[in-house]
């Protein structure tokens, strides 16, 4: 009997065990982010977020997920396996100012987030492992009009100016 | 008969054995996504990696290393990152933001992509398309083409004043002049 206890308590530690061992336990993150604003280099955009992660527990081989605006990005790391790094890019530039608010997922949540898209639930429902938060600064140039517009509209002012007055002398 | 039969047999035998063969097999591409590259001004390089083979690639490290730290500077991103598995089907891109340092042209050459294509099997190695050479614009050529004129305009405007106001004032003058007289007449 006291045998079968142990065992059944065995069982469920390795159970337990198995499950938190590859989950970060009060992930703390501190990243950088980049996101591309010069409209006249492209007409793409890109965000890069580069993170290091802290945990409560000794992690190996953390498998992360990030979730922007209803996509899903695998996370890629630097060889050592300590750095962290998500980017994407959109064919067409963002040009106002906006916030962006990423999701990072383990491979549970991950998981999770699957099955909610699969059984069309909101997807804002799973719980993710930490999130990040940055904001767009919009584009880069503040001159909505060019300064050769300028010179032209100047230009055409002063020539009507100047054939108005013309007529009237002629006349 | 029989023999026709054992044919097809074994036939079918290496089709099935074949379709679950479950290499996977990784395509890296490399792309620019500026239009203009500009001494002093990011640039953005994407990689994407296409997974058109039929198994997962695991232990997969991309890596570029292209750009030296004499030619360019490191703004965002790192050059060399691992994904732990590319499912079949599937692909994953990466960004990397550069800095120029000099103006010129360059020569991009390819990345490399090394992967595991099935369980157990040894790592196996791709390279991207290299992009050849790529012209560098000086920030001075840049401003040229690029920036705001608008000193330059203004200052044109300032020299053309002499040769529009003073006529005008000549004219002004006489205008009011005669104006004046005819008023009084």
């Amino acid at each position: 009997m006291g045998f079968q206890r142990l065992i059944n308590f065995a069982f469920i530690f390795v159970l337990f065990g198995g499950a938190t061992a590859n989950t970060c336990v009060q992930p703390t993150p501190s990243f950088s982010h980049y996101t591309s604003n010069n409209e006249k280099l492209s007409q793409s955009s890109a965000v890069v977020v580069e993170f290091t992660l802290k945990c409560k527990n000794k992690v190996d081989d953390l498998l992360l997920f990030a979730d922007v605006e209803g996509t899903q990005i695998p996370v890629t790391k630097s060889p050592e396996g300590n750095n962290f790094q998500v980017s994407w890019t959109s064919s067409s530039l963002v040009q106002a100012r906006k916030m962006y608010k990423v999701r990072f997922f383990d491979e549970e949540g991950y998981s999770n987030l699957r099955k909610a898209i699969r059984s069309s639930q909101d997807i804002n429902s799973v719980k993710e492992l930490f999130q990040v938060e940055f904001k767009h600064p919009g584009l880069s140039s503040k001159l909505w009009i060019r300064s050769e517009l300028l010179a032209l509209i100047v230009a055409t002012i002063v020539f009507y100016v100047v054939c108005k007055e013309r007529s009237e002398v002629i006349a | 008969m029989s023999l026709k039969l054992i044919t097809i047999f074994l036939i079918a035998c290496a089709g099935l054995v074949h379709a679950e063969d479950g290499d996977a097999k990784l395509i890296l591409i490399k792309n620019v996504l500026n239009s203009i590259i500009t001494e002093g001004n990011d640039l953005m390089v994407q990689y994407t990696l296409y997974n058109i083979g039929d198994g997962a690639a695991t232990d997969v490290n991309l890596a570029d290393s292209s750009f030296h730290e004499s030619d360019f500077e490191l703004v965002s991103g790192m050059t060399s990152v691992k994904w732990e598995r590319i499912l079949a089907g599937t692909n994953v891109s990466h960004v990397v933001i550069v800095r120029p340092l000099k103006s010129g042209a360059f020569n991009f050459t390819s990345a490399v992509v090394q992967y595991v294509a099935s369980e157990g099997s040894d790592t196996t190695f791709g390279m991207s398309n290299d992009l050849g050479e790529l012209d560098i614009l000086s920030l001075k050529e840049f401003k040229r083409i690029h920036a705001s004129h608008l000193i330059e305009w203004g200052l044109f405007g300032v020299w053309c004043i002499p040769s529009i106001v003073l006529p005008y004032m000549l004219y002004y003058k006489s205008k009011s002049k005669y104006s004046l007289k005819a008023k009084k007449n």
